[in-house]
């Protein structure tokens, strides 16, 4: 079982091991290498066969729980001493800290919004862009263009809402935990996160940035502790069942093929430091 | 001008423009044949202009929500949405979001936002920089 840890914590070897995991993974010719996440993540923004599975609606948060499952099962095999770290952003909140270190993650776009000029994942060479929305072969940043990064008060507003989520259960769900998580509404943890960083992070394939993977570590960290205080059982995930178009608790996750209700208590698979 | 006489002035320019069209259509239905009778029944919202260097085409189609934008003549996917006026509100506004910038919804419609899909395309080209549209931009949405 892993750890799942800070960045900010994280040893010199960690971030090294991460990173390296992160790049064979992205050098792999075929299967669920790492531009199969940054598709799979395009294919899923809409919905298929009728359900929006991962984005606007109740399985927003056990789609991406499982999606990054997957990646982090996929780097262990490469390097199995490498746990998915999470970026706290209401702790680290700079353009030149942890992430966003020359050893890490690396900072901000040229010029405020073009490629990415330091750190690993800098140039083409280094981390080509395969799949996007965008001609760039380069990571991109734009950070604190737009967006905002939440602070520990919108934190506590989110997870003091008992209720998962309500009908119509989407983006215009005017209450419940969920939609306040996702960002449709107020305080909107996830999404302005993704615009204050900026470039790729604002895309339908942000997946292509590696950040992506540690602010969504973050958001299940918070879901975590959303559930550490509310309950894991599957009562507390809404809808039960009978609601078409939307992943009930038993209805099954595509692409992954597990029920919302099995990726509830992730306890046995990792926890949080 | 307040919002109410904005969409007064807009609601009598839209009947007193049908009423002509009407008429027209009554007078002579050869009178709106191509062009003319596609340029009447265009949304009046719709622009083609050049941002930033590059040339944006804006088309709306609120009743489905299948918006087009294209940018230098590539289409940009647009998503339609609704989303709460406030917590604990069942209200709604609407607003768009496209392939380029997902989590940053843009109001369409509402009052004195009419130009929303031309500010999502304007935002879109901002986003672009230097950069191109490609096919993965025009990515189906519900």
């Amino acid at each position: 079982m892993g750890t799942r840890k800070s960045v900010a914590v994280l040893t010199a070897t960690e971030k090294s091991n991460f990173v390296a995991a992160v790049k064979a993974l992205k050098a792999q010719s075929s299967g669920r290498n790492y531009d199969w996440f940054v598709r799979t993540h395009m294919t899923y923004f809409n919905a298929v066969n009728g359900h929006n599975y991962a984005h606007m609606s109740p399985s927003f948060l056990p789609w991406h729980r499982q999606y990054l499952l997957l990646l982090e099962n996929a780097l262990k095999a490469i390097n199995p001493a490498v746990d998915l770290p999470y970026w706290n952003w209401t702790a680290n909140r700079s353009t030149t800290g942890a992430p966003f270190t020359s050893d890490f993650m690396g900072g901000n776009g040229a010029d405020g919004n073009g490629p990415v000029l330091s750190g690993p994942f800098a140039g083409s060479t280094r981390w080509r862009i395969n799949v996007s929305a965008t001609s760039s072969t380069s990571l991109r940043r734009a950070m604190t263009l737009r967006g905002s990064l939440p602070t520990g008060s919108d934190v506590d507003t989110v997870l003091g809402v008992s209720t998962y989520d309500v009908s119509p259960w989407g983006s215009s769900s005017g209450s419940g935990m969920r939609n306040r998580m996702e960002g449709g509404l107020s305080p909107g943890l996830h999404g302005r996160v993704h615009n204050w960083i900026g470039g790729h992070m604002a895309q339908v394939d942000s997946p292509n940035d590696p950040v992506f993977f540690l602010h969504h570590c973050n958001i299940d960290r918070l879901w975590s502790a959303w559930q550490n205080r509310w309950g894991y059982g599957a009562d507390r995930y809404l809808p039960g069942g009978g609601v078409a178009n939307v992943v009930d608790v038993d209805e099954v996750l595509e692409p992954f093929g597990v029920t919302a209700s099995s990726t509830l208590d992730h306890r046995g698979s990792y926890t949080y430091a | 001008m307040n919002d109410i006489s904005r969409r007064d002035v807009f609601r009598h320019t839209a009947t007193a423009a049908l009423i002509v069209v009407g008429a027209a259509g009554f007078a002579s239905s050869s009178a709106l044949a191509g062009p003319n009778r596609a340029a009447l029944l265009a949304d009046p919202r719709d622009f083609e202009e050049t941002y930033k260097g590059k040339k944006i085409k804006g088309e709306h189609d609120k009743d489905k929500g299948k918006h087009k934008i294209h940018i230098n003549g590539k289409k940009l996917g647009v998503v339609q949405i609704e989303l709460p006026v406030a917590p604990d509100s069942a209200a709604t506004y609407t607003a768009v979001l496209s392939t380029l910038n997902h989590f940053d919804p843009v109001p369409l419609d509402e009052g004195e936002h009419r130009d929303g899909l031309k500010k999502l395309a304007r935002l879109a080209v901002d986003q672009l920089g230097d950069q191109e549209l490609t096919a993965d931009a025009d990515h189906s949405h519900p």
